[in-house]
This record gives structure tokens, sequence and C-alpha cells, in this order.
């Protein structure tokens, strides 16, 4: 395809989008202009397009160069810290599985054993005087708390040994 | 373009803060940065919705755009490059919105120039201006996302030829071409 230029027409868009054209200090260019069909085409253009340039300008409500630099540095830490919590992640989840597969492969190894541990278990539990727990009638109604003093301690203490993981992984937990 | 109004020295001076070490997260430091944001933003955001048709989008698109712009571990030789890199960027930015639009059909997020394109093709904003010219947005808005820019970039901003192909990633040689039929294209259009 046989694409019609001029040498001018840089030269008529570079005075258009200038300013120079309309004030009309390019007399030459202009009288060019009007007798060159790229060189007009090229002016009417520019023309147009960058009135509608200064329109599209007066629009923009950009964020200030501060609010853009904070945003874009905050986006960078976060991007960089969850690539730098990726391999942990992975980790975890890797070893979970290896943990989960050894105790599943290696409970039927162990039934036996297991057997007579809870057996043992059993025993000691049986040992326990459970009565020490239990309210004693001679203390006075007026204080059931008191009454009540063993068993609460001994469900307190259980409690504390379950539920202190949990807290110290949310004390420790980032988010 | 003001690029070619700066001054040699400030240039040189952005380029070796652009080129110096390593600021913590990005290669350009906040001064340099902030210069080059106030210089660029309304005319990267102009660009954006026209091409776009859409304020809204052009904002998240301009906000997206310098932040992959200072994630870019390049080496810039100078203004012009930095400029056309972003505006390589922003394009690229729309090419994925479009795509993204166009595989979600159902989507409420129309633009200006959907509307505009719809009315055109109903014929009802032209009914009563078949006599009269068409004005600039509804014909920008008939026209492929890649002539707009093409257009915006070769009458609006002044680019070369050769910094038309480096933000539309074509080959330089085919920007002559396809810039005279993008603006034969226009003119057939406007009714100019």
């Amino acid at each position: 395809m046989r694409v019609r230029e001029c040498a001018q027409e840089t030269e008529v868009v570079e005075a258009v989008l200038a300013g120079r054209w309309e004030a009309g200090t390019e007399q030459e260019l202009r009288e060019h202009a009007a007798h060159c069909e790229v060189c007009g085409a090229a002016a009417e253009l520019a023309t147009a397009l960058s009135a509608e340039r200064d329109a599209a300008l007066s629009e923009a409500h950009v964020l200030s160069s501060g609010a853009a630099w904070w945003r874009a540095q905050m986006r960078a830490r976060a991007d960089a810290d969850r690539q730098a919590a990726r391999p942990v992640n992975v980790a975890l989840g890797f070893a979970t599985i290896c943990a989960l597969l050894v105790t599943g492969l290696a409970i039927p190894f162990a039934f036996g054993w297991l057997q007579s541990s809870f057996g043992w278990f059993a025993g000691v539990v049986s040992t326990i005087d459970l009565s020490a727990f239990a309210p004693d009638p001679a203390i006075s109604a007026d204080a059931p708390l008191v009454a009540w003093f063993p068993l609460i301690t001994a469900v307190g203490a259980a409690v504390c040994l379950l539920v202190a993981p949990v807290v110290v992984y949310f004390a420790i937990s980032r988010d | 373009m003001d690029a070619r109004q700066m001054a040699i020295t400030e240039a040189g001076a952005l380029e070796q803060d652009a080129t110096a070490g390593d600021t913590g997260t990005f290669l350009m430091d906040e001064e340099c940065f902030r210069a080059f944001y106030d210089r660029t933003a309304r005319a990267v955001w102009a660009y954006l919705s026209r091409l776009t048709g859409d304020s809204s989008l052009a904002d998240d698109l301009l906000q997206e755009a310098y932040f992959r712009f200072l994630s870019a571990k390049v080496s810039f030789e100078g203004e012009a490059h930095r400029r056309n890199y972003l505006f390589r960027i922003a394009t690229n930015l729309v090419h994925d919105a479009r795509r993204k639009r166009r595989t979600q059909p159902e989507s409420d997020s129309r633009t200006d120039f959907d509307a505009i394109d719809e009315g055109n093709r109903s014929g009802c904003h032209l009914a009563g201006r078949r006599e009269n010219a068409v004005d600039i947005r509804a014909a920008m808005a008939r026209l492929k996302p890649r002539e707009r820019a093409m257009l915006w970039l070769a009458y609006a901003e002044g680019s070369s030829h050769e910094e038309i192909a480096t933000v539309l990633g074509v080959k330089s040689a085919s920007v002559k071409v396809m810039l005279h039929r993008a603006r034969e294209k226009f003119r057939r259009i406007w009714g100019r």
C-alpha cells in the first residue's frame, strides 16, 4: 500500500501541539499545509485531538504524587510479605501431611503397644480417689464455691492446658 | 511533549537517580518518582480514559500502571524511554481490561464508548446528525482500540513512529501504514 507522506508533517503536528499553530506564528508552515493534503489533514487531526487531550487533562483528578508513592510502597511490602510466607506455609503443609501419614502408618504397628498403654492409664485413673473432687457435703450450703473448689480447679487446669497453645498461636501470629 | 522541553541537565540527573543503587523496594527513589509522576500522571490518565471511555476504570488502571512501572527492574536510558515504557504498560493494561470485559458479557460496567457505540449502531444519536459531522468521541468509539491508541499517540501526544511502535509493541516500519489507515478511517467517520 502506497502511503502519501510529507517531510513537514511532523513539524506541523509539533506546531499544533505547542500552540504555535493557533497563534498564527508559523506562517510558512500554514501556507504549506493549505496546499498539502497530508499536512492539511495532519493539522486538522492534531488540532481536534489536542483539544480533546486538553479536555481530558482538565477532567483528570489523579492522586498526589506522595499518595501514589505511599500506596505503591504499601502494596510492594504486602506482596513481599506474602512471598516470604509462601515457603513457610508450604513447609508447614508438607510437615502436616508427613505427620498424618506417619501417624496413619504407625497405628497398625503400634496397636498392641497402644492397647497396653491404655490399660496402664486406666489402671492409673482407677487409683485416683475421685471423691476428693466431689463437693464436701459437710461444708455449709452457704459456701457452694468452696464445696466445688477441687472440681473447679481440676476443670480449670484442664481447660488451660487445652487453650494455652491456641492463645500462644494467636499472640505470636502477625494477623 | 513536556519531555522534549526538559533541560538536558535535569534529564541527566533523573537518569543518574533512576540507575542508582537499590533504594529499598524500588529502583527509583521517591523524589525522582514524584517528579516523574507529576509530569506524566494526567497525560497517562487522559490516554487511559480516552482509550477505555471509562473514567473510573482509568483511575484504577493509572494506579496499576505506576505500580508496575515502579516494580519493573529496568534501567531507563532517559526521560523519553521512561515515558514510553509507562505508556506501554498503560496500553497493555487497557488490552487486559478489554479481554476481561469480553469474558464477562453480563458485567454491569459499561463504558461511555459502549453507550456511544450502541447509540451509533441504533442510529438514535445519528438521527439528528446525519447532515453534521460526528463528534470526536463518537468517532473515536467506532475505531478499534489499536487505531484509537495510534491516533492519540501521534496527534494528541506528538509521539514519533518509533515511539508509537515501542508503546504498541508493533514493528516501526508498520506504523506508517497502520497510522495512515487509522487516520483515513477516522476522517471518514468524523466526516471531514
